[in-house]
């Protein structure tokens, strides 16, 4: 990245949202546009380079109705799996993408034995970078029939809850999250938190001179 | 630092917003069905000032307004600052027959929008209006969108062709806003406070809180019951709270049995104390983003415990996560707060809920006694009920309105 590019990226930095389907994809652009980023919805077809193109310095990706083991929707979002994999600049997978990114990298997503719908209470486990400032538990709100069973290699778990092992995740190298409740709606009482700390990760990144 | 914005500027909003209507617009006449609401008031004085009298504005009197509300939504506009002329247009006849004996929430709000856009374009083709003006906001076309449900003012953005359809081109100023966006928008106009402030209503009005078939005595005890409710819960009821009212008719499901157990073990009541019934309604739900058009639960404790346990919400909330979360095919949980006489045909549930903007939701905390009260009422004053309810629900599973 030129140096011009970076200072950009450190004043407003583009954040673009996939668009998995899910009811609440576009209060995450509303989220990321109110703590100063760049951001818009793109489709769930969108490619690696059309990313490069409106110079992304970081990726969310939203929730959606797919269940990654279903044949139909594991199709639907194979374009997206790939970007999952292709993807180098910090990424915050939400909900089924967060079931898809664990797919992706190697671990395994099935049915919840006790589906979270609503209210639930986040336990943090190691509150790591994203989590910062969320303190040791907040209440939450999810919608999943579907969970994360495995995590892939060389990933940390961050959070849980009663009834999901992995409310939170992340690769230990990279600056990759998974979060299986919502964030970006105004119920979940850390979810701005959040967000800004992912702004704040994705600065730190574009400026870190890789 | 990370420098945050200042969220959203209403006053850039309206302006950029007349200007670009009065562009749109040019010399042609656009016409707007107001309901008395937020979104569409909001529109309506926008387009106002950036047209004028190009603007026709209508209030389409479907029957399933709250009692009264044609003619209050009507004063309140001719006032100043707004000073819109409204014409109100009587089609509750109209709207009673296209809705007949239709059972199916989802056929309902489709048979609601046909009449409401048939109706609308007849008096657009009159009054020679080639624009409809429209507040859908951004909750609305996202759920559309999703197939969660038919909102009744979407069409561009599922595929409608308003132009072919019905003979205008619809144009939405707010489209892109939330809730809470347009309250600001409305208070940087001077709507008055009875209007921004006031709790949203469903676009098909008290038909989606008329829970399955249609019928006349129904649909009064529900505007009754909704006149209490909002009397009653003005002051503590959350951002909104209404009433709705179904049919007291147990359906036979086999889960019954299973729901019981887990409410004596969730509330750690004996068996006995406990009765769950399942109605013979369905009510619209969203699990894992995916619409549930699913059953409804009631739960009913013996007198003594409910007296004794009061109103420990806490307690109930997490009873309704465990019941809804163990079994898929329920998306409403209803608390029996007091009875009526058990032949009665129908029963009143009591929604109040918290929320920003209205993508989730939580139940609001009521105090017992008010609760109670509101439910002696609204028995005292409608014969015709069996059991009130308070909706122990949340969104999701549940959504907002029971269809």
């Amino acid at each position: 990245m030129r140096n011009d590019e970076r200072l950009v990226a450190v004043l407003k930095p583009v954040v673009p949202v996939v668009n998995v389907k899910g009811q609440y994809n576009h209060l995450i652009v509303r989220l990321l546009t109110e703590l100063g980023a760049e951001s818009s919805l793109v489709p769930l077809s969108v490619s690696i380079r059309e990313l490069e193109e409106i110079g992304f310095n970081g990726l969310v990706a939203g929730g959606g109705p797919q269940s990654v083991y279903e044949e139909n929707s594991r199709r639907e979002l194979r374009n997206l799996e790939h970007l999952l994999k292709e993807n180098s600049e910090p990424l915050l997978c939400i909900c089924v993408s967060h079931q898809l990114l664990a797919e992706a990298l190697g671990g395994r997503t099935g049915p919840a034995k006790e589906p979270e719908y609503g209210r639930i209470t986040v336990h943090v486990d190691e509150e790591d970078e994203v989590l910062r400032g969320a303190g040791s538990s907040f209440t939450a709100w999810a919608s999943h029939n579907d969970e994360v069973i495995r995590m892939p290699d060389g990933f940390q778990r961050l959070a849980h809850s009663q009834n999901c092992k992995i409310e939170a995740m992340r690769s230990s190298n990279r600056p990759i999250y998974g979060v299986q409740f919502h964030p970006e709606v105004s119920h979940t009482t850390m979810g701005r938190t959040i967000f800004r700390n992912f702004v704040e990760i994705v600065k730190r990144n574009s400026t870190s001179g890789r | 630092m990370t420098v945050e914005q200042s969220e959203f500027d209403p006053g850039a909003f309206v302006k950029s917003q007349i200007d670009e209507i009065a562009q749109r617009l040019g010399n042609e006449q656009a016409i707007i069905a107001i309901s008395g609401g937020v979104d569409s008031t909001t529109c309506a004085a926008l387009a106002y000032k950036a047209v004028g009298k190009g603007l026709v504005c209508t209030f389409i009197d479907t029957g399933f307004m709250r009692l009264g509300e044609p003619r209050k939504v009507r004063a309140l506009l001719s006032r100043r600052p707004l000073s819109l002329p409204v014409r109100i247009i009587e089609a509750q006849e109209r709207f009673i027959e296209a809705v007949g004996e239709t059972e199916d929430a989802e056929e309902k709000r489709k048979v609601f929008r046909e009449t409401f856009y048939r109706t609308l374009s007849e008096i657009a083709k009159k009054e020679e209006c080639r624009f409809l003006i429209q507040g859908t906001i951004a909750p609305d076309w996202i759920e559309t969108k999703g197939g969660i449900k038919t909102q009744h003012n979407v069409l561009e953005q599922i595929g409608i062709n308003a132009r072919e359809s019905y003979g205008f081109t619809v144009i939405e100023p707010i489209a892109d806003l939330y809730k809470d966006q347009v309250r600001a928008v409305a208070r940087h106009l001077g709507i008055p406070r009875e209007i921004s402030e006031r709790q949203p209503f469903p676009g098909p009005g008290l038909l989606v809180r008329c829970v399955g078939r249609v019928e006349p005595r129904k649909l009064k005890t529900l505007k009754q019951s909704m006149q209490i409710v909002e009397k009653r819960l003005a002051t503590i009821g959350g951002q909104q709270f209404f009433a709705a009212v179904l049919d007291n008719r147990i359906g036979d499901h086999p889960a019954r049995e299973l729901l019981q157990r887990q409410v004596s073990e969730s509330l750690r009541i004996q068996g006995r104390e406990v009765k769950v019934n399942i109605l013979q309604n369905k009510a619209t739900g969203v699990k894992g983003d995916v619409r549930v058009y699913g059953r409804i639960a009631s739960v009913n404790i013996s007198k003594n415990h409910r007296e004794v346990y009061g109103w420990l919400i806490e307690k109930l909330r997490e009873l309704q996560s465990k019941l809804t979360s163990a079994n898929p095919e329920f998306t409403r949980i209803l608390y029996t707060v007091k009875e009526g006489k058990e032949s009665a045909p129908y029963d009143v549930a009591i929604r109040a809920i918290e929320t920003r903007d209205f993508m989730t939701a939580d139940i609001a905390t009521i105090p017992w006694a008010t609760l109670t009260a509101t439910a002696k009422e609204i028995l005292r004053k409608c014969s015709n009920v069996a059991h009130i309810y308070y909706d122990l629900t949340s969104k999701p599973p549940a959504t907002i309105e029971f269809e």
